[in-house]
């Protein structure tokens, strides 16, 4: 189980916005990250700079609960509202079928990777 | 010359004439029993004839035509290994002495003899031999009795109406821990489990007495409650003498941890006594699990009072008992998981047949009695519990623990679950645990939320149920199912992932009651 001790990585490449998470997604860590996103991203950061795609690059998680899927649906939104894309990469398995059990994957592109 | 059961016998082994003739006059003004054989082929024969267990000891010289004294003590060590066999060697054979204590002999004399180098050797020689054979009848009978403890606890199945599975992994070769059934009426059977401080013959000799002192003053209708206080009493008046130092040089200084299970069918009651032991889970055939009692309270011979737990558990046809000594509490503290789940592990392997690695880490010994009010085949169609726990209100923060908990429990019990299912039992466990905590515990320290999962292998399926003191929740759960989350709140979210993750999921208490079953 990882825990929020691992740092978020936030990168840009062209107009592709990447956000590694180094493990799971879960009640324990989500608002941590919520934070620590909105920290990087809006107050200065990355924010100011184009970019088109925000990609949740999730490869490393084996499990997001429904605190983490409440973060993803934070984050769809917040991308709708500057007229973005969102992805998610994961490695498949559990994390895949999460999404689309619970349908978000209608309303991000949903990546294997 | 050392007493024993006679006259020691020793066999003297030289191709020299003079030296067998010299040596016999010695041993037997000395009082030996003497034998001569004048090679190492005779002596074998000798050996042979005699059987194992008959000499005391055997001198033989090294240097002898066709086998020489190594080989010969190799025979020897083969045939006899406790036998003591002393080599004689020609004066600065360093090597051949050497080769000898190697090989297992006692001891070496240089030739010429010393008489009084050999009569000192001799009476070493043989009292070794005495030693190492009382040492091997010892763990003979050790052996024996661990045997016969296994038989007990393991085969002997008195078919009483409650039937039982025992599974028991000693620490040594014997252990105090026993069990143990009674007929106290025409429906009315007692079960004992036993665990006497110790794991070694005492502790086993103390169990066997107890079990004996029970069934006597059972047989003359003396109640179970005043069996355990006379217990009590003689074991503390005999640890009071062993530390007062005034008594006996040697006391018992012994207690033992009792939990009896009084199973009255008439009645469809069962009653437990618990005395420094686990409290039993009870469980019915659909998995719902009560622990009966409570653990702790004092084993008999601590203090001069008895302070039994006792507590009173309805039962019907199906329900079952669980209850097991303090090693499987330890091993399941080391291992890191559910009591329930290792003793649903311990059981199964004893089934196949099979001792798991993991036992070698036990720092105590092991019982595990199941106590069945069904038949086998019932029994096979019912869920047995593999957790029962609960959570204080403001443990959420806690839930990455609880859920590495769960996953080693059920790892360790049902290894043959997939990742795919483990994930979605995980991961709804923690919803549902997560829902109860917060919304109907509200964070609460003094409110807590049961959680319990059991599983029946024969349908293959996983039952988890979840509970909390809550006034449950409206929302509709087949209604927003097929609609998505992405409107909805965290706890709705949490709803709904569980609903999609179980195989079936269905409500109690307006929804502050969750069962979900998962079949895999």
């Amino acid at each position: 189980m990882t825990h929020f001790s691992m740092k978020t990585q936030i990168s840009q490449e062209h107009d592709v916005l990447t956000l590694r998470v180094p493990g799971d997604l879960i009640s324990t860590n989500a608002e941590a990250y919520r934070t620590e996103v909105a920290r990087r991203m809006e107050g200065g950061g990355v924010a100011g700079q184009d970019w088109k795609t925000f990609v949740v690059d999730l490869k490393a998680a084996q499990m997001v609960d429904s605190v983490g899927l409440n973060l993803i649906v934070t984050w769809i939104k917040w991308v709708r509202d500057r007229g973005g894309k969102m992805r998610v990469v994961c490695s498949g398995g559990n994390v895949l079928r999460t999404f689309k059990f619970t349908r978000l994957d209608k309303h991000v592109e949903l990546v294997e990777g | 010359m050392p007493s024993g059961r006679g006259t020691p016998r020793v066999l003297v082994v030289d191709d020299d004439p003079m030296c067998l003739l010299l040596l016999e006059i010695l041993l037997s003004k000395q009082g030996y029993q003497v034998v001569l054989a004048e090679n190492s082929d005779a002596a074998k024969r000798q050996l042979t004839l005699a059987g194992a267990g008959h000499f005391d000891c055997v001198v033989t010289d090294y240097r002898m035509p066709g086998g020489n004294g190594l080989e010969l003590l190799q025979w020897i060590r083969a045939h006899d290994s406790d036998l003591a066999t002393i080599m004689m060697t020609a004066e600065g054979e360093r090597q051949v002495v050497a080769d000898s204590l190697r090989g297992g002999a006692s001891d070496f004399l240089d030739k010429p003899l010393c008489q009084e180098t050999l009569r000192a050797g001799l009476a070493r020689a043989i009292e070794l031999t005495g030693r190492q054979r009382r040492v091997g009848q010892s763990e003979a009978a050790v052996l024996g009795l661990r045997q016969a403890q296994e038989r007990l606890l393991e085969e002997v199945d008195i078919n009483f109406g409650v039937r039982r599975e025992l599974c028991f992994h000693p620490k040594q070769e014997t252990g105090g821990d026993f069990f143990n059934q009674f007929r106290v009426g025409p429906n009315q059977f007692l079960h004992l489990l036993t665990d006497v401080s110790g794991h070694d013959l005492q502790a086993t000799y103390l169990s066997a007495y107890f079990q004996g002192v029970v069934r006597g003053l059972l047989q003359r209708a003396v109640p179970l409650p005043e069996i355990l206080e006379t217990f009590n009493r003689i074991l503390h008046e005999d640890l009071c003498q062993t530390e007062g130092g005034a008594g006996r040089p040697s006391g018992i200084s012994a207690s033992v941890a009792v939990c009896a299970i009084l199973v009255d069918l008439d009645a469809s009651v069962a009653t437990v006594w618990i005395n420094g032991t686990a409290a039993p889970t009870h469980w019915l055939p659909n998995g719902e699990a009560t622990t009966v009692g409570e653990a702790g309270g004092f084993p008999l011979g601590w203090f001069p009072e008895l302070e039994s737990r006792c507590a009173v558990q309805r039962i019907e046809s199906g329900s079952a008992f669980c209850v097991w000594t303090d090693g499987l509490a330890d091993l399941a503290s080391h291992l890191k998981v559910s009591e329930l789940s290792l003793a649903w592990a311990l059981q199964r392997a004893r089934r196949e047949g099979v001792k798991p690695g993991y036992v070698s880490q036990a720092m105590d010994d092991i019982l595990v009695a199941d106590l069945h009010l069904s038949d086998a085949s019932a029994e096979e169609n019912a869920y047995r519990p593999l957790f029962l726990e609960a959570y204080a209100g403001n443990q959420a923060g806690a839930v990455d623990v609880a859920q590495a908990y769960w996953r080693r429990s059920l790892e360790l019990a049902l290894p043959e679950l997939s990742d795919a299912i483990l994930h979605d039992v995980l991961l709804a466990s923690r919803e549902a645990l997560l829902n109860a905590l917060i919304h109907g515990c509200r964070t609460e320290r003094q409110r807590s939320a049961t959680f319990a999962i059991s599983a029946c292998r024969k349908m293959r399926t996983l039952r988890v149920c979840v509970s909390d003191p809550g006034p449950g929740h409206s929302f509709d759960i087949e209604g927003f199912k097929h609609r998505g989350i992405e409107g909805l709140v965290t706890a709705h979210r949490g709803l709904i992932l569980m609903k999609c993750l179980a195989g079936s999921l269905s409500t109690r208490k307006n929804g502050a009651s969750v069962t979900m079953e998962f079949a895999w």
